[in-house]
């Protein structure tokens, strides 16, 4: 079935499984965004480099809408930590609320990995973009705001225990 | 829809038991595999909202009326035109301002690849 075909056709009617990576490829970089993200997900699941260079290409272009670069946001993050982390700390500040919240899981869901300079560098940025945020924000929801917060009053403490160089680079 | 339960339980054996969650290979593809659905029913969700703010339904006869304003934008497309063509629907509370792509076959026949829904502030 040519890739035109395939997109006349519902997110529901495609059988991921059988395409070929090309063509998953080329759905998740096309028009349709309920495709583009399911085609996104197969493609990270069977071949996570390609995966994460298309999902690359959707984040810098800032291609499809905030559903689809979360989902790319997410799969860049299964992928190349340094890379996705790289790109919150640029975009915390000015993200849409949905992408906020997708980069809140992440961080709530790997905790482990807030030991590293850079990751702790950004979770003081997201805290700070917290803070700002209207309470009647759509998108994210207090539970996940709350155990943010949890989570990082045991990140400070972490820090405060090893003396974490990056605590002292946000204060000044 | 997507399965919220699901989603919640394997990202707390994330989050909480680590090591419990990477002896299972499955374990992360799945997280994976809802997580794509909810943003696709996140932004289903979020289209129906849109059309309800402006005081369309799922009725029958609201589905209809977008269907044939669809059509009409379709027989006014050109190639050059085809990717986010502005229109506006109206409802009986407001308008929606309507971005749709198209697709042109070789035979020149135009099919619907999506369309983005943009509240019309004030409208």
């Amino acid at each position: 079935m040519e890739i035109h075909e395939l997109m006349m056709l519902t997110d529901d009617e495609i059988d991921y499984n059988t395409l070929s990576d090309e063509e998953l490829k080329e759905l998740a970089l096309g028009d349709e965004m309920f495709i583009a993200t399911s085609a996104l997900g197969e493609l990270e699941n069977r071949n996570s480099n390609l995966g994460a260079e298309v999902a690359w290409e959707i984040l810098s272009s800032s291609k499809g809408d905030r559903y689809l670069q979360s989902a790319a946001l997410e799969t860049i993050f299964q992928s190349n930590r340094e890379l996705a982390w790289d790109y919150i700390s640029q975009h915390v500040w000015d993200c849409d609320r949905y992408i906020l919240n997708t980069i809140l899981e992440l961080m709530i869901e790997n905790p482990s990995d807030f030991q590293s300079a850079l990751a702790s560098s950004v979770f003081l940025l997201v805290r700070e973009r917290i803070k700002n945020l209207n309470q009647e924000e759509e998108c994210i929801s207090p539970e996940v705001i709350d155990s943010f917060l949890n989570l990082y009053g045991k990140v400070e403490k972490f820090q405060a225990v090893n003396s974490a160089p990056v605590q002292g680079k946000f204060n000044e | 829809m997507y399965p919220q339960e699901e989603l919640r339980q394997l990202q707390q054996l994330k989050q909480k038991a680590r090591k419990e969650f990477d002896k299972n290979l499955e374990n992360e593809r799945r997280l994976n595999q809802i997580k794509k659905l909810r943003h696709n029913y996140e932004r289903s969700q979020s289209m129906f909202v849109s059309i309800q703010q402006i005081g369309l339904t799922n009725s029958a006869e609201h589905i209809n009326k977008i269907i044939s304003h669809l059509l009409d934008i379709g027989e006014q497309v050109t190639f050059e035109a085809r990717v986010d063509y502005p229109s506006e629907i109206e409802g009986s509370r407001g308008r929606l301002r309507i971005l749709s792509t198209w697709k042109i076959l070789p035979d020149e026949t135009k099919y619907l690849s999506t369309i983005k829904l943009v509240p019309m502030l004030g409208a």
